[in-house]
C-alpha cells in the first residue's frame, strides 16, 4: 500500500519561512515514516543553496509531543536531512508545563523585614512590603519588587531569565544579580551615586546590568506594561 | 508569675552584662523581686560586675544537673534583699545545659520573682539557644557601630522566629554624642530605621560605668549619673511606664532630630 488518501505531513511556505505541518490524528510511528518519505521526495526540490541550511518551524497541531518525541523529530530533520528547526510549536501543553508556567507568572506578596543572614527564595516574582537589610538576600526566578529599602542582595531571574528586573523604593544594595550577571556598587563614591536615585535594575541589550528610574520600565519591558496600552 | 527577659546582642563587648546588672538593680530599686541568670557558661562576668563573685557556692550547671536545689544556688545581692543572681559555671561548657532545663529553672524562678533577667552569651550557638529558650521578652543591645548593628539585625531575625518571645526591644549603648554630631558614628535614627524595632533606651558612653563595674557596684545605684538615670528609665519602661527619652546632649540639632523622629512615629 503506497497510496495515501490523506497527507500526514504538509510542507508549506509562510511569511515567516517554511512550515512543516504535522497531522495530529495519526499514530506517531506513521507520522515519522511519512515525514521521512516526504523529506526524501522533496529533498531535491527544497534543497538549500550551497553552504546554507534550510530552516523550518514544526507545527504539531493538537498532538502532544513530549521531550522524547521532539528529540526523535529533531534527530530525523537535523541529522539526516540537515534541516534546522527554528521553533517547535504545539497547541497542547502537559499539566506539568502548565503548572511551571503558572508558577513563573505567580506573584508572591510578603510583609517582612529581611534581616542579616536571612535568605528568601521565591518561584515566580515577589512583592516584598518591607526592607531587605544588609546581609540579607532575596531571590526569585522572576522579578523582584520591594516597597521599602533594598540594602542587602537581590537576585532576580535565578533560573536564567535575563528580562527579569529588580525594583525598590530605595535602592542601596550591597549586590545586584539578574540571571548570571552580577553588579556591586562602586567602591569609591565619586564614580557613581546609587543611593536613592534609581529605583530599578535591568539587563540592557549589551548584557550590562543597568540602573535607572522606574518610569523607564514600561518602555524597556513592554510585555509587562499592562493596561492601558494593552 | 514573673516575666523572663533575655538580654542579647549577637556581638560581644557591646554591654549585655552591664545592661543586665543595671536593669536588674534598677528594677530591684523600684521594689520588684528580680533574679538575674548568667548563661555565659565558661566565661561568667555578671557576678563580678555585681560584686558577688566571692559568694558563689553552686551555679547554673549544678542546678541543671541536680547537684543542688535551685534555692541553694541563688546568690543574694549585697544591697537588695529582693535581688538574686544565678551564676554561670566557670569550669564547664555551654553544652552542659539543655534548653529544656532552662525552661524548668525559669518556670521555678517565676513563682517567686517578678522579673527574671537572662544574660545571654555572645554568638548564636548553644549558649544563645539556652538563654532564649525560656524568655518571654527580649532586649537587644547594640552600639552605634556598623558591626554591632549588623549582628543585632541577625539576632532580631532569629528572635522573630521564636514564637514564645514578644517582639524584641532595643537598647543603644556606648553612645558618644560628639561622634554622632560629627557624623563619625551612626546616628540613633539611622540605627532604629535599619533595625525597625521599638527603642527601649539610649545609654551614653561614660567612664564612670567602667569604674563602677570594676568596683562591683552597678552604676544604677548612683542617682547623679546620667547613665544611671538612663538605666532607671529603661527599667521603668520595662515596668510599662511611659518615660520620654533622655536628652543625649545639649545640642539642639540632634535633639530636634530625635524628637522629630519619635514625633512622627507616635
Amino acid at each position: 500500500m503506497t497510496k495515501h488518501v490523506q497527507q500526514y505531513v504538509v510542507l508549506r511556505g509562510t511569511r515567516q519561512g517554511l512550515e512543516l505541518k504535522l497531522d495530529d490524528k495519526c499514530s506517531f510511528h506513521l507520522l515519522m515514516e511519512e515525514l521521512e518519505r516526504t523529506l526524501k521526495e522533496k529533498q531535491q526540490q527544497f534543497a538549500a543553496p550551497e553552504g546554507r541550511e534550510l530552516h523550518v518551524t514544526v507545527d504539531a497541531g493538537f498532538r502532544y509531543i513530549g521531550p522524547e518525541d521532539e528529540a526523535a523529530v529533531r534527530r530525523l530533520l537535523e541529522d539526516e536531512f540537515a534541516v534546522s528547526i527554528d521553533a517547535f510549536e504545539s497547541d497542547v501543553l502537559s499539566k506539568q508545563e502548565a503548572e511551571n508556567m503558572l508558577k513563573a507568572q505567580k506573584m508572591t506578596t510578603m510583609y517582612h523585614v529581611l534581616r542579616s543572614g536571612q535568605v528568601v527564595e521565591i518561584e515566580g516574582s515577589v512583592l516584598l512590603i518591607g526592607d531587605v537589610n544588609p546581609g540579607a538576600e532575596i531571590k526569585a526566578t522572576g522579578s523582584i519588587y520591594i516597597l521599602g529599602s533594598l540594602k542587602g542582595t537581590a537576585h532576580a531571574g535565578t533560573e536564567g531569565e535575563v528580562r527579569s528586573v529588580i525594583c525598590a523604593s530605595f535602592m542601596d544594595p550591597s549586590q545586584l544579580r539578574i540571571a548570571h550577571i552580577v553588579r556591586h556598587p562602586p567602591e569609591n563614591d565619586e564614580e557613581e551615586v546609587w543611593r536613592g536615585i534609581f529605583e530599578c535594575a535591568y539587563v540592557n541589550e549589551e548584557g550590562v546590568l543597568t540602573l535607572d528610574r522606574s518610569v523607564k520600565l514600561s518602555a524597556l519591558r513592554p510585555e509587562h506594561a499592562g493596561p492601558p496600552d494593552e | 508569675m514573673g516575666e523572663a527577659i533575655v538580654i542579647t546582642s549577637g556581638k560581644g563587648g557591646v554591654g549585655k552584662t552591664t545592661t543586665t546588672a543595671n536593669i536588674g538593680t534598677a528594677l530591684a530599686l523600684n521594689g520588684y523581686r528580680v533574679c538575674m541568670i548568667d548563661t555565659d557558661i565558661g566565661l561568667r562576668n555578671l557576678d563580678v560586675v555585681m560584686g558577688l563573685e566571692n559568694r558563689i557556692i553552686y551555679d547554673l550547671v549544678d542546678v541543671a544537673q541536680g547537684t543542688c536545689r535551685l534555692q541553694q544556688a541563688l546568690v543574694k545581692d549585697k544591697r537588695f534583699e529582693s535581688l538574686h543572681l544565678l551564676p554561670a559555671a566557670q569550669t564547664k561548657d555551654k553544652d552542659d545545659v539543655e534548653p529544656e532545663q532552662m525552661l524548668e529553672i525559669v518556670a521555678e524562678l517565676k513563682k517567686n520573682h517578678d522579673y527574671i533577667l537572662i544574660d545571654c552569651p555572645a554568638g548564636i550557638e548553644q549558649g544563645y539557644k539556652n538563654a532564649v529558650a525560656a524568655a518571654d521578652q527580649a532586649v537587644v543591645v547594640t552600639t552605634p557601630e556598623i558591626s554591632a548593628v549588623r549582628d543585632a539585625d541577625r539576632i532580631i531575625g532569629l528572635l522573630e522566629k521564636e514564637k514564645h518571645v514578644e517582639p524584641p526591644r532595643l537598647v543603644i549603648n556606648h553612645i558618644r554624642s560628639n561622634m554622632m554630631r560629627s557624623g563619625e558614628a551612626m546616628e540613633v535614627d539611622e540605627i532604629v530605621t535599619i533595625l525597625a524595632i521599638d527603642l527601649l533606651g539610649l545609654v551614653l558612653d561614660d567612664d564612670e560605668v567602667i569604674k563602677s563595674s570594676n568596683a562591683g557596684e552597678p552604676i544604677a545605684l548612683n542617682p547623679k549619673s546620667k547613665v544611671s538615670i538612663a538605666y532607671r528609665n529603661i527599667a521603668r519602661r520595662i515596668q510599662g511606664e511611659q518615660v520620654p527619652l533622655m536628652k543625649l546632649d545639649e545640642d539642639t540639632g540632634l535633639m530636634a532630630k530625635i524628637k522629630k523622629f519619635f514625633g512622627i512615629r507616635s
